[in-house]
């Protein structure tokens, strides 16, 4: 009988077979069905949660640097006219940061100074702005050369009266055309560093500046940072076993041996402060296990079909065919690769410092499980191979992992951060079903390599 | 940074490699289980005849004074009587003192099972009213009954059917299992009744293997009936049985080893019968059984199960 002869006649015998439906089939699929339902919904609550919190905290840090560029833009033509101003000045007064012999300059009797202001630049005007600020906050340091007094006898006038109260400024920035000093008169203009103390204040915007009557209070926004990490983590799963039945677990043990794995996902985080770290994603995860069958005494069924012909006591000869199954014994080698697919949701804290090339952070939390999946074949309670998929051996849904990690971060450049981490997954519950032979935890210990991308320069 | 993407890479494809996966069988040619081959001649030591060992039962054992006459009784109301100076040797030498008698009774479908003994005659089928296998020995010595003397059986039988005759078996024969019964010549059965019990009384003039029977009804219609089993049970290792429900008669099928089945010709038409099938493979037992009625070239299909032998010995005697 060749194959198509036998196929032809299961084919004929099973065309119309129809199995018998279980009564409460509907029932428990409703069931799974409602619960998944749920599980989605939560998770969707959750995640609208997360992303309006975060939002809230994004956009409010916006508004508020809105509300500062605002501020700073209503200042800034007070600033410009002051900068219009001096650039009216002739004399430019040389700005010397480079050695403290030249921080101070003693000008000697009948000596005019002349300082040339370098009007155009920006640069320069700033350097004016912290010349004031400089003599402004070093209020000891002896500066004699001039005050509003003598400024204004000199007969200069701003149009912006408020910055008429930057009277130590006058030695610059009210200056007139020409600045003369009386004789014997010391002028020490000491330019100390405090430029870079000052641009290190205005970046930081921790300053209040009291300009007329308004003050402007900038604050540091709670969220500092936001970015997003893609990763991929080689994974090696440890897999703790247990049973009541010590036969069965022998066999489990030397049947199955974990294989090396992997994660990949994809996280949003923000950097609360300037250490703490919020992250949530999404991850999927493959746990690989060899699955190494033996047994000597195995029996396998094969269906035959045997033809026989038969006579009758006519002498006739009928031909009957007989389908039946062949017991054949011998040696079973199954060699299978398991899968434990899992759609994960890691919700992480971590804290983070560092230099801005390097940085370190260790991070913990909670990784959710969605929904796992398996493929691959498991023993069953009479030590013979089954699908892993059948019965519900292992739960679909395999409840929460604790996540702990140690993360090593390098800047690639503004934007990108190469980074690495090594953690452990430690399974709060069993993944086996209730009426299983055995209970079953896999724990994972990974490496991740990913990259950082941080929406804020 | 090339380095880091290097490894990443490495390691997805080190991860990404489908793994072959393998279900191999190797079929072990020693093992009994992988012999489906049908036999033209079956040796001695085939597993099927092992089937026969392992369920027959002992033999129930008395003795007597070889020079007087002695009545020995045995279980299930079984007695035995013998003459005095009975016995003989094989030479023909009388024999003295005391002797051994050892007794097989067959009294039930499953005792003709046990002890591979079908009803028939050649191939007419027989219905029993009880069969025995006496042995008299003396010092292991098999010894004759005289000529002109009887042995005479008398047990119990609530059926008790004058039809009856005596029936000697026959080893000699080249069959199934080397034997038949073969119709005494001159031999005779008394029915006997005491009240609500009664039985046979059967005169012998041979020790060994002795039956109560009478030939089945001759007028019934006949026709074949067959039994096909898995391929794993051959006439090798397997033994098939018809066992009439109606009457104490137990056949055993015939082999066709050319299309692999066990039959039975001239099978009175309509009997209820059911069909038996003993396998030995390896050290397993398998039992099968089908209950059917006799129709025209019926055929029988079993499916055999693994059985402990205490199962099988209490599905026999259940028979």
């Amino acid at each position: 009988m060749t194959d198509n002869q036998f196929d032809a006649f299961f084919r004929k015998k099973l065309v119309d077979y129809s199995s018998q439906v279980p009564g409460d089939m509907w029932q428990r699929i409703k069931q799974r069905k409602d619960k998944e339902r749920r599980i989605i919904i939560l998770l969707a609550l959750l995640l609208l949660t997360v992303g309006g919190v975060t939002s809230y905290f994004v956009f409010s840090g916006k508004q508020q640097n809105k509300e500062n560029i605002t501020s700073s833009l209503e200042q800034s033509p007070r600033e410009n006219d002051h900068f219009v101003n001096k650039d009216k000045i002739d004399a430019v007064i040389i700005t010397q940061n480079d050695t403290d012999e030249k921080r101070e300059i003693n000008l000697l009797p009948e000596n005019n100074i002349v300082v040339k202001n370098r009007a155009d630049s920006d640069q320069e005007n700033y350097t004016m702005h912290q010349n004031n600020k400089s003599v402004l906050n070093k209020p000891k340091e002896n500066i004699k050369a001039s005050n509003a007094a003598e400024n204004n006898e000199n007969g200069i006038k701003f149009s912006d009266p408020p910055l008429s109260k930057n009277t130590p400024d006058s030695l610059v920035s009210n200056s007139s055309s020409q600045v003369t000093s009386k004789p014997n008169e010391d002028i020490s203009a000491k330019q100390v560093n405090q430029k870079k103390s000052l641009l290190q204040k205005d970046s930081l915007s921790k300053n209040e500046q009291s300009v007329g009557t308004n003050t402007i209070t900038i604050k540091e926004p709670i969220i500092n940072n936001l970015f997003l990490e893609v990763y991929f983590s080689p994974d090696i799963p440890i897999s703790k076993t247990s049973s009541s039945n010590t036969a069965y677990l022998q066999h489990k043990d030397s049947t199955s041996q974990m294989q090396l794995s992997y994660t990949a996902g994809v996280k949003l985080g923000a950097l609360l402060g300037r250490h703490i770290l919020a992250k949530i994603g999404f991850q999927y995860s493959e746990i690989n296990e060899q699955f190494n069958y033996t047994n000597e005494n195995a029996v396998r069924t094969v269906p035959v079909v045997i033809q026989r012909l038969l006579a009758d006591a006519t002498g006739t000869i009928r031909v009957v065919l007989d389908t039946s199954n062949l017991m054949q014994a011998g040696t079973q080698y199954k060699l299978t690769y398991n899968h434990y697919k899992s759609i994960d949701v890691p919700i992480l804290i971590g804290y983070e410092t560092g230099s801005d090339r390097f940085k370190a952070a260790i991070n913990t939390g909670v990784i959710l499980n969605i929904k796992t999946s398996y493929s691959g074949d498991v023993l069953d309670a009479s030590l013979n191979p089954v699908d892993i998929g059948l019965n519900n051996i292992y739960k679909s849904n395999t409840g929460v992992s604790l996540h702990l990690g140690l993360s090593l971060a390098t800047r690639l450049n503004n934007s990108f951060q190469l980074f690495t981490e090594p953690y452990i997954r430690y399974r709060l519950s069993n993944m086996t079903g209730t009426y299983e032979p055995f209970k079953q935890k896999i724990n994972v210990g990974g490496l991740s390599f990913g990259l950082r991308y941080n929406f804020k320069k | 940074m090339n380095r880091y993407f290097s490894v990443i890479i490495i390691t997805v494809i080190f991860i990404s490699c489908k793994k072959e996966a393998s279900d191999e069988f190797l079929l072990d040619l020693n093992n009994p289980l992988n012999d489906t081959t049908w036999k033209t001649n079956i040796l001695a030591d085939a597993p099927v005849n092992k089937i026969f060992e392992m369920l027959s039962t002992p033999s129930q054992t008395g003795s007597f004074d070889a020079k007087r006459d002695y009545s020995v009784h045995f279980n299930d109301y079984l007695q035995i009587k013998f003459s005095g100076n009975s016995c003989k040797g094989d030479g023909g030498e009388s024999i003295s003192g005391t002797v051994k008698v050892e007794v097989e009774y067959l009294k039930t479908r499953g005792d003709m099972i046990r002890f591979k003994r079908s009803t028939t005659s050649y191939d007419r089928i027989l219905e029993s009213g009880g069969a025995f296998n006496i042995k008299v020995t003396q010092n292991g010595r098999r010894l004759k009954l005289v000529p002109d003397k009887v042995m005479i059986i008398k047990y119990r039988n609530s059926k008790a059917d004058q039809q009856m005759n005596v029936f000697y078996g026959d080893t000699t024969v080249n069959n199934l299992d080397n034997f038949t019964w073969v119709p005494a010549d001159s031999q005779r059965i008394n029915t006997w009744r005491d009240g609500s019990i009664s039985g046979y009384e059967l005169f012998c003039k041979r020790f060994n293997w002795i039956n109560c029977d009478k030939f089945t009804d001759t007028t019934k219609p006949r026709t074949t009936v067959s039994a096909i089993l898995p391929v794993n049970f051959t006439n090798n290792n397997t033994a098939v049985y018809l066992v009439f429900k109606d009457m104490l008669s137990v056949v055993r099928m015939y082999a066709n080893v050319t299309n692999r089945l066990f039959y039975f010709d001239n099978v009175p038409a309509n009997s209820k019968v059911t069909v038996v099938s003993i396998s030995k493979i390896g050290d397993n037992i398998y039992l099968g059984t089908k209950e059917a009625t006799i129709t025209r070239n019926l055929v029988v299909k079993l499916s055999p199960d693994k059985k402990t032998k205490k199962e099988v010995d209490d599905y026999i005697n259940s028979l």
